[in-house]
């Protein structure tokens, strides 16, 4: 276990931005050998926090302690130098350089010459690194060429170059498969081992409670309370974490309320790269949640059935009949919605405004004889419907949705498909980056959608969505199908063995 | 503090009132200085001059918008010069307008398919067209001017129609349909979607390729009818001259009436604002004597500014991350 | 495939030499003569040693317009400065005067972040006016005929220009891949906030490779003046859309990140067996121009299509 040697404290951290008080007086602190634990919903502070450990930001106020100094980090580099490294969600890897070249980037070891690079001496220090971290790679490797666990273990490898007596790690393991995640959690508790602090940011509670030994929980740039993990429960974190008891947060549905007949039909659907004749029918009104990890092949047909890539080969009916879908707008005329999880880069428009963002899909038909001119009035009636209907909040339909939040965006998103007519709903990870209060919310509304007899499919990587949200779980293995729950078998262990190839027979069995 | 309060007034009145600000600022400037650029004679047809620059900027505004660029205009606008002035004997005036501005429109649309269909970024696509464009400008013609021997085209420059203008009129209506399209039409709202995010535009059933394609078509078509009217201007198309630094002149109206470079929204009014302010600029320098080779700096100068206080103007409003 | 592609990314341009060797050894019996060689890549070691500095440019995810007007700068600069300051001084005059363009584009770029297009664009034409100012728009004569020697001079039979364009090679081989500076253009290039807060110096980088970019468009404006013997504000219209070409031929990629050295003097002897062919037919420079043009088109086509299938060959797993 740890001991209780403190390495790092803060002290009434304040950081203001406009129109919002980022980092409120908050007082935390790490022990020497300790895996801490920060959670909070999106917004909460814990972001801007080790940005402030890591120097990116400075301070407004309060002071930050090392090994019992007050210390001041002006620029990223005056962190490392104090030996303490963080590692971003998107990783500051350069990938045209090769895994050596990264570690010691910004230091490279350099010949007699003065500024040519020692490229032996390079290498053999870069390879004893990984050695010691037991992780197998070839530091010649160039990083674009690594899949994306071998680069958080390459970040790992670089803050261990710095002698780096405490990590940050946000949300490491976000998009790793189950495996990834276990390595990653060696690895985590073989730097403990040595004496390295790790502060360890996630959305995902039961890692949270498998590693650390110590969880803060933040609210609002405030930090509610620190906790050791041997003396507390999920449900009092979330507590803290939400501020009110948030019941109902997967509150189960009435059995097979109000699923109608077939709605789509997918035959022998083969994607390149993706998957391999699959076959499954959606039925009206239902939630199906299609799940697998990375290289399971769902994010790729579920894009091939919007008509965002191209398929090899299959069918799909829509209503009983064989439809194409080569192009999302063909899915967009069908009744077919998409909502991608890549909110930032593939979802909101960011240069329009929230009004725009919404309607932009059903333009033609708000349009007066289709080309001439758009009805502003009728336009921004039917906005005005799906607003109220979603709760989307805002200050006016003109707001650029860019200041909007992270839930009221994916609310956009969302009432962009339902402006259309939508009658499937594809939602690829609907409440990933989302705070709890809002994830609980868009969950019901899906609900309520399904209720009137919208049929939705869903990605997601957090089980206890998966396992509480939908009716049925076809879960995908390395691109065929290898498992089906219903509502009566569905089972958070069973899922995670059937996603990792691991499926049992019995009535996990593809249906 | 950065954004402070007085900030942010000012970048947004600078939004909405800086390049009409600014063309107030230099009339009053080259008033006061030189006699002969207050005279109504001048005021005017320096107005009908800058309908060059404005014209061919409409196109370019939405090329931007659409997040790309195309700096092949001045040779497209050689080469359909040429093409269309030598026609003027045998299919007579009107004729040879049309295929003027029909041949730019095709160049244009070249490049939107190079830049679409066989993804090569657009700066390097019209790049390498921009010499394609005017060798065979020189080829055509083997390097002489062409002259224009038609009473029609040649009137337009110097015509008007009820007391207006020609070149103003064709202005005012070019400025007119461009406004309404990127306004009130479907095809303007997708290119500005195009601009801001091209994924999200294609997953919400946008046809991007047709996008880009109808993009750089239209910058073509409107450097076709800035051609015609310059021609009309000049008398004649010379190969080697015609649309020399064009693209620069329009990219550098473009980007000064506020525009942005990243793509997204465009500012069709500020273009027509800063044409007004480069067309006064330089006519007044000439008028004060000032060695035109002088222009060449300040235009340069104007340029870099520009851009310097777009991205200082959006950074203070927040619309981008500094 | 994968074998053939990744073959061609590195000897891709072997074969379009070999192929244009074989057609023009046929076209003409001058060809084969080592003096045409020679000649051949004497010619395009201008376009080499720009594009040295542009494969720079463009690794580092930009690149540089201006060129051309840096080049008439140094031009002007060195005519008038022979007749007072001798030729070395005024060869460091030209040089230097090229490079300070550099460091301004740089600067801009870097400190006031206007993207390289507008700026080197803009720039461009500041410094096409600025030599037109200083020369009044009229070219200078260089009376001493001694300078012709660095342009056309020759040791041990090899014209001077290609010993300029291997040096420099040679410099830039270090500089490109061994340095830590090298290094730090291509992590700029490709992945810029990366390398800033890894701790490397992205605005000296920046500064840095526009200043070189400029210089060896000096260096190039030296040796071409010297072979003209007249300082020219527009000495060299059109070059920068050779030297674009060559660089793109060459191979690095437009990204950023991945410098071809190599590939950009192989292109550069490429193009000018190419202008050497047109002269054969007799064809105007003119058509040089429209060659040149449908090359690039042709080398950025089949890029696209490399990137485009290496791309989906890594989706299918497979190692590339």
């Amino acid at each position: 276990m740890s001991s209780t040697e403190e390495l790092l404290r803060t002290e009434g951290l304040t950081k203001i931005f406009p129109g919002v008080v980022a980092v409120d007086n908050v007082d935390f602190d790490v022990r020497v050998g300790e895996i801490h634990a920060l959670v909070g919903e999106n917004g909460a502070g814990k972001s801007t926090l080790i940005k402030i450990l890591g120097g990116v930001y400075l301070p407004d106020g309060g002071k930050i302690l090392l090994d019992g100094r007050e210390v001041a980090f002006s620029s990223t580099h005056q962190s490392q130098v104090s030996k303490i490294s963080v590692i971003f969600q998107e990783f500051n890897l350069v990938p045209d350089l090769t895994i050596a070249e990264n570690i010691f980037i910004g230091r490279e070891p350099k010949t007699a010459f003065g500024t040519l690079i020692d490229f032996r001496r390079m290498n053999a220090k870069a390879a004893e690194i990984l050695a010691i971290l037991d992780m197998p790679l070839n530091v010649k490797s160039f990083v674009a060429d690594i899949s994306v666990a071998e680069r958080q273990m390459v970040e790992i490898a670089k803050a261990l170059s710095h002698e780096s007596r405490l990590i940050v790690m946000d949300e490491p393991t976000a998009t790793l498969t189950e495996k990834e995640v276990r390595k990653i959690f060696e690895i985590v508790r073989n730097l403990r081992a040595r004496g390295v602090s790790i502060i360890y940011i996630s959305h995902r509670l039961e890692e949270a409670f498998e590693l650390a030994d110590r969880i803060t929980v933040m609210r609002d740039g405030r930090k509610v309370g620190t906790r050791l993990i041997s003396e507390t429960k999920k449900n009092d974190i979330i507590e803290m974490m939400v501020g009110k008891v948030v019941k109902d947060y997967f509150a189960p549905r009435t059995a097979g309320a109000n699923v109608g007949e077939p709605l789509l039909e997918v035959r022998g659907y083969s994607v390149a790269d993706g998957v391999e004749d699959i076959s499954f029918t959606l039925y009206k009104g239902e939630i199906l949640a299609l799940a697998g990890v990375l290289g399971s092949g769902v994010d790729r047909l579920l894009q091939s059935l919007f008509g965002a890539i191209p398929k090899k080969g299959g069918e799909i009916l829509f209503e009983g009949r064989s439809v194409t879908i080569e192009h999302p707008r063909d899915a967009i005329r069908l009744g077919i919605g998409y909502v991608t999880e890549d909110r930032k880069g593939a979802g909101i428009l960011p240069a329009m405004s929230v009004l725009h963002n919404l309607t932009i899909i059903k333009l033609r038909a708000l349009t007066f004889l289709r080309w001439l001119f758009i009805r502003d009035r009728e336009e921004t009636r039917q906005f005005e419907a799906i607003r109220a209907m979603l709760d989307i909040k805002i200050s006016g339909p003109g707001q650029r949705i860019i200041y909007l939040s992270g839930g009221n965006q994916q609310k956009v998103l969302i009432g962009r498909t339902l402006i259309g007519d939508c009658k499937v709903l594809i939602l690829l990870e609907p409440t990933r980056g989302i705070d709890v209060g809002a994830k609980a919310e868009i969950h019901r509304m899906l609900r309520e959608l399904a209720d009137k007899g919208l049929s939705v499919i869903l990605t997601s990587s957090e089980l206890p969505e998966l396992v509480n949200l939908p009716d049925r779980c076809i879960v995908l293995y390395k691109g065929r199908m290898a498992a089906e729950f219903s509502r009566e078998t569905m089972d958070s262990e069973k899922i995670v063995a059937a996603q990792i190839g691991q499926s049992t027979g019995g009535n996990g069995e593809p249906g | 503090m950065k954004n402070s309060r007085a900030l942010v007034w000012g970048a947004n009145r600078w939004e909405r009132y800086g390049l009409p600000f600014l063309v107030a600022v230099i009339l009053l400037v080259f008033s006061l200085l030189s006699v002969p650029f207050r005279s109504t004679y001048n005021l005017a047809s320096n107005l009908s001059f800058a309908s060059l620059v404005s014209i061919g900027s409409i196109g370019m505004v939405f090329c931007i918008m659409s997040g790309d660029f195309d700096i092949s205009i001045g040779s497209m606008s050689a080469l359909a010069g040429v093409l269309g002035a030598s026609m003027v004997t045998r299919i007579g005036g009107p004729g040879s307008i049309l295929l003027t501005i029909a041949i730019a429109t095709l160049c244009g649309f070249v490049n939107g398919v190079f830049v679409t269909k066989l993804r090569i970024p657009a700066f390097i696509t019209t790049l390498g067209m921009q010499f394609v464009y005017r060798a065979l400008a020189y080829i055509y013609t083997t390097n002489t001017p062409v002259y224009i021997k038609d009473e029609f085209w040649l009137s337009i420059g110097s015509g008007s129609v009820l007391g207006i203008p020609s070149p103003i009129l064709i202005m005012g209506l070019c400025f007119g349909v461009a406004v309404y399209v990127l306004r009130k039409t479907p095809f303007g709202r997708h290119v500005v979607a195009v601009g801001t995010s091209k994924n999200a535009a294609m997953l919400s059933g946008i046809n991007v390729d047709f996008v880009k394609t109808a993009v750089f078509t239209l910058v073509g078509f409107f450097v076709g009818i800035a051609t015609v009217v310059t021609a009309s201007y000049l008398g004649s198309v010379n190969p080697g001259m015609t649309g020399q630094g064009y693209e620069f002149q329009v990219i550098t109206v473009v980007v000064l009436g506020g525009t942005a470079l990243t793509g997204g929204n465009g500012n069709l009014f500020g273009a027509f604002f800063a044409a007004l302010f480069i067309t006064y600029l330089q006519n007044g320098l000439g008028l004060m004597q000032v060695n035109s080779y002088w222009q060449y700096v300040a235009t340069g100068l104007v340029l870099i500014l520009a851009i310097s206080i777009n991205r200082l103007k959006s950074t203070i409003l927040g619309q981008r991350e500094a | 495939m994968i074998r053939f592609l990744k073959l061609y990314e590195r000897f891709g341009i072997f074969i379009f030499i070999f192929i244009g060797a074989v057609f023009l050894s046929f076209a003409t019996p001058n060809f084969l003569k080592l003096d045409t060689i020679l000649n051949i890549i004497a010619q395009g070691s201008y376009a080499a040693l720009v594009g040295y500095g542009m494969t720079l440019a463009i690794t580092s995810g930009g690149f540089d317009l201006s060129v051309e007007s840096s080049m008439g700068l140094a031009s002007v600069v060195l005519a008038i400065l022979i007749p007072v300051a001798g030729i070395p001084l005024a060869i460091l005059g030209g040089v230097v005067a090229a490079t300070c363009v550099g460091v301004l584009n740089g600067l801009i770029i870097a400190k006031l972040k206007v993207n390289p297009l507008i700026t080197t664009l803009g720039m461009a034409t500041i410094i096409k006016g600025v030599a037109l100012l200083i020369t009044s728009g009229k070219m200078i004569v260089i009376k001493q005929r001694e300078f012709l020697a660095i342009g056309t001079g020759k040791i041990l039979g090899i014209p001077n220009p290609i010993y300029i364009m291997v040096a420099f090679f040679v410099i830039f081989y270090f500089v490109v891949y061994r340095s830590s500076f090298g290094r730090h253009v291509a992590a700029v290039g490709s992945n810029e906030s990366a390398a800033r807060i890894s701790g490397v110096n992205v605005d000296a980088v920046k500064i840095g490779v526009y200043a070189l970019v400029a210089l060896t468009a000096g260096l190039a404006s030296v040796m071409r003046t010297s072979q003209a013997l007249i300082g020219m504000p527009s000495m060299a219209s059109g070059f920068v859309l050779v030297v674009l070409t060559v660089t793109i031929l060459g191979g690095t990629s437009l990204t950023g990140g991945r410098a071809n050295l190599w590939g950009t003097m192989l292109a550069s002897i490429f193009i000018a067996m190419i202008y050497y062919g047109l002269n054969l037919i007799n064809l105007q420079i003119f058509y040089q121009m429209l060659a040149v043009g449908i090359v690039l088109m042709l080398a950025l086509f089949i890029e696209g299509l490399r990137l485009r299938f290496l791309k989906a060959a890594k989706a299918k797993g497979i190692k590339v």
